[in-house]
């Protein structure tokens, strides 16, 4: 399959609130590479969700532009899916059908699409869940029907929007090194918004560190950590311990 | 350990209602028989007014003359009523127009319009059902729509970032996300229905349950007016009750 | 888009511009004789002005207003220590809960014979109607209010030696009061429509006999200048509830 990278030409953006215009993203220029996993890192309001939805397609910049496999970005498309921060499950269907979801809005027939999504469902260590409702699971494993929905439809860039923001610490870990292994195994371009740096330096190749209003790149940190990284080896190592104090540094500065 | 703690909860809940119906009972059955008001009849001359009129054959013919009215003015409702509330929920224009006219509709006294009804179409099965059906159709029409607005804005921004066409997001995520607020507006809808129904019958009433608390109300034989009375609270409760289950069952997903 | 607007807008906001095409459709079919039974509403306003000063409908509206005052009185003020009896204690609840449900949804409209026969062809009965339309959603309302307090709000009361009669007027009344005006405005606007009814039933006072008479006496502009006095009467009555819920929750939101 053909991999593709993203680029981001000039983007801004300016929101109303209260009648008065707030600059959310001020000329965001970014480049990321095919197969490469890159974060997105800011205090709440910098913009990183925006800058997400505006990768997506879902929303519009004012001015600038998304630029993927030279092709200029008008809107969602099946080169990229999204794994929302809400999770954004259909209460009303099972794990089955939410993971197959994509592929069912794509036309796939029953049996196949239900084929691809069990694999997947297995890849995301959800089988057995098949036919419970989101509502019985935990908001963890929610968000593992999100990946498995988003990656089932086979997109080439996968867009993480503050994937494990509201799940426990617990949870979030085991969440994070299954992530990271089935990006190994993949292959994706992933974007990952996030506002934990020690997630940012777990699962990155490259770190963006956002400032907020407007939002725009303050630092572009590059993570020098081998893979396959496990979370055993990495966590405790210097270069980890040093890249997390590193982009404290920079986000204090920015307070 | 819990379904212990609940399991006594419903033991104390049950008894307790045991208990307050037969005060009631008894208080009914005291009162009645020392005459309190002029009108009023004691419990046991109720029931047995109650198993005569049962036995006759008597509330089962007004029961079946009047259902005949709600059945069609409900039904008309809910396909008139369920469909407005779609439409008014997807084209903004369509709701700017019309929310006014159902507000107006859902809060003013609908039987104001009963005289007006009867005096264009005369008094039959057909100016009945219009009543019926003016007294369900805004809840429900409100309902729905309510439903469709509700729906969680992130299932939608979902369903387009995995490509869904305006069909697909309709039939796939926004009447199926809609359904619970239906469901709820179809019983709401169905209850005014029953008071529209049972107003109209008793300001000219030669059909069904009102015919028959008329005649039992010119005739001085108040234990049938109470019994009959009794019998179409029992029954609309039973109804309503039984679609609240229904609803549930088919709401499983919530919890 | 759909999504866009999802939660931009509270459910009482709307706009009474959209009235105005529907005025004007009134006049024309009205002005063109589609039907003899639709006036065109000019003719309806004008008949309105001299009913009113024939002193007819000022009477029948005062009656309106006195029963509907009395009985949502009664309803407000036994709905309110019955919803906070049934909200604190669960033994109260279960004593009542049946036929406060059943009640709720039933058609109230059926009671209207019985109290005829209990209360006599007079304002007792009507009243008696409002209450019984208005009263048991303003329990509900209050139960549920009550029960869905923050328990912590009143363990926190308690850990500071408040007492169930500091708690009630400090913590929960004000908790459930959101709840509670939902209450008293659903009341309010069952108790109008409770009015109504009543007063078609027995047709010997108020709006309700107003209607009947005239739509007896083939008065049709008459009739519909007494139908909008309903509407602009419950519209002007939900509003002053509107304005009341508004003013007392502000810290809301």
């Amino acid at each position: 399959m053909e991999r593709l990278g993203v680029e981001l030409h000039h983007i801004s953006k300016s929101f109303e609130k209260d009648g008065r215009p707030v600059q959310v993203l001020d000329n965001l220029d970014v480049r990321n590479e095919a197969g490469e996993f890159v974060s997105f890192l800011g205090p709440s309001g910098c913009g990183k969700t925006t800058t997400l939805k505006i990768i997506g397609g879902l929303l519009e910049p004012d001015g600038g532009e998304v630029i993927i496999g030279n092709k200029r970005v008008t809107g969602p498309g099946p080169d990229r899916s999204i794994v929302f921060q809400d999770y954004a499950l259909l209460p009303w269907v099972d794990v089955l059908r939410n993971v197959a979801f994509g592929l069912e809005l794509r036309g796939v027939p029953k049996g196949e699409r239900e084929e691809i999504a069990r694999t997947y469902i297995q890849k995301v260590k959800l089988s057995g869940f098949e036919h419970h409702y989101p509502n019985e699971l935990s908001g963890g494993m929610q968000q593992r029907v999100g990946l498995a929905r988003a990656l089932a439809v086979n997109p080439q860039i996968l867009l993480m929007d503050e994937p494990f923001a509201s799940v426990d610490e617990q949870t979030r870990r085991l969440f994070q090194s299954d992530l990271s292994d089935l990006w190994q195994e993949e292959q994706k371009t992933v974007i990952f918004i996030t506002h934990s740096m020690e997630e940012a330096v777990y699962l990155s190749d490259r770190i963006f560190v956002m400032s907020a209003r407007p939002g725009r790149i303050v630092e572009e940190f590059v993570v020098h950590l081998p893979r396959p990284r496990t979370a055993q080896d990495i966590r405790g190592s210097k270069e980890f311990t040093e890249s997390v104090e590193h982009l404290w540094g920079v986000l204090r500065e920015l307070q | 350990m819990r379904s212990r703690a609940a399991k006594r909860q419903k033991v104390f809940q049950i008894s307790i209602r045991l208990f307050s119906l037969l005060v009631f009972a008894l208080i009914w059955e005291v009162a009645g028989r020392a005459e309190i008001s002029f009108g009023l009849r004691p419990l046991s001359g109720t029931l047995k007014a109650l198993v005569d009129l049962i036995g006759s054959g008597d509330l089962a013919y007004a029961f079946l003359i009047s259902f005949r009215t709600l059945i069609t003015g409900f039904t008309a409702a809910a396909i008139f009523g369920v469909s407005l509330g779609l439409i008014m929920g997807t084209f903004r224009r369509i709701e700017h127009f019309c929310n006014v006219y159902f507000m107006l509709l859902l809060s003013m006294p609908t039987a104001a319009l009963i005289p007006l009804i009867l005096l264009t179409m005369g008094f039959g099965f057909v100016a009945e059902s219009l009543i019926v059906f003016l007294f369900a159709v805004p809840i429900i029409a409100i309902n729905t729509h309510t439903g469709v607005l509700n729906i969680d804005a992130s299932l939608i921004q979902m369903s387009r970032c995995f490509l869904a066409s305006r069909s697909q997001l309709f039939l796939k995520v926004i009447l199926p996300g809609s359904v619970p607020m239906m469901m709820a507006g179809l019983r709401l809808g169905l209850s005014r229905a029953f008071i529209g129904m049972i107003t109209a019958e008793l300001i000219l009433s030669p059909l069904g349950l009102g015919r028959l608390i008329s005649i039992s109300t010119s005739k001085f034989q108040y234990e049938r007016l109470f019994a009959v009375t009794l019998s179409i609270l029992i029954v609309a409760a039973l109804i309503l009750d039984g679609m609240q289950r229904v609803e549930r069952r088919l709401l499983r997903w919530r919890h | 888009m759909i999504g866009s607007k999802v939660r931009s807008r509270s459910r009482r906001q709307f706009s009474f511009v959209p009235l105005i095409p529907g005025m004007i459709a009134w006049e024309l079919i009205g002005r063109l004789h589609v039907s003899f039974f639709i006036p065109p509403l000019s003719e309806v306003v004008l008949v309105w002005f001299e009913i009113l000063h024939a002193g007819k409908l000022w009477d029948a509206l005062v009656i309106s207003f006195e029963t509907f005052v009395v009985g949502f009185s009664l309803a407000l003020v036994l709905g309110l220590i019955l919803g906070v009896m049934m909200g604190r204690y669960r033994g109260v609840e279960h004593f009542f809960d049946l036929y406060i449900n059943t009640f709720m949804s039933a058609p109230v409209s059926a009671l209207v014979p019985v109290l005829m026969v209990l209360f006599g062809l007079g304002i007792g009965t009507i009243v008696a109607t409002v209450f019984m339309f208005s009263f048991f959603v303003i329990v509900v309302d209050t139960t549920t209010g009550i029960k869905s307090i923050n328990p912590s709000l009143i363990q926190m009361a308690r850990s500071f030696g408040g007492s169930e009669f500091q708690i009630l007027p400090k913590v929960i009344l004000p908790g459930a009061l959101p709840e509670i005006l939902t209450g008293v405005r659903l009341g309010a606007i069952r108790g109008i429509k409770g009015m109504v009814i009543g007063q078609l039933l027995i047709a010997l006072t108020g709006l309700g006999e107003r209607l009947v008479y005239y739509g007896n006496s083939f008065l049709i502009p008459q009739l519909y200048a007494i139908i909008l006095t309903v509407i602009v009467f419950s519209i002007l009555l939900i509003e002053l509830f509107n304005f009341l819920e508004r003013s007392l929750i502000h810290w809301k939101r």
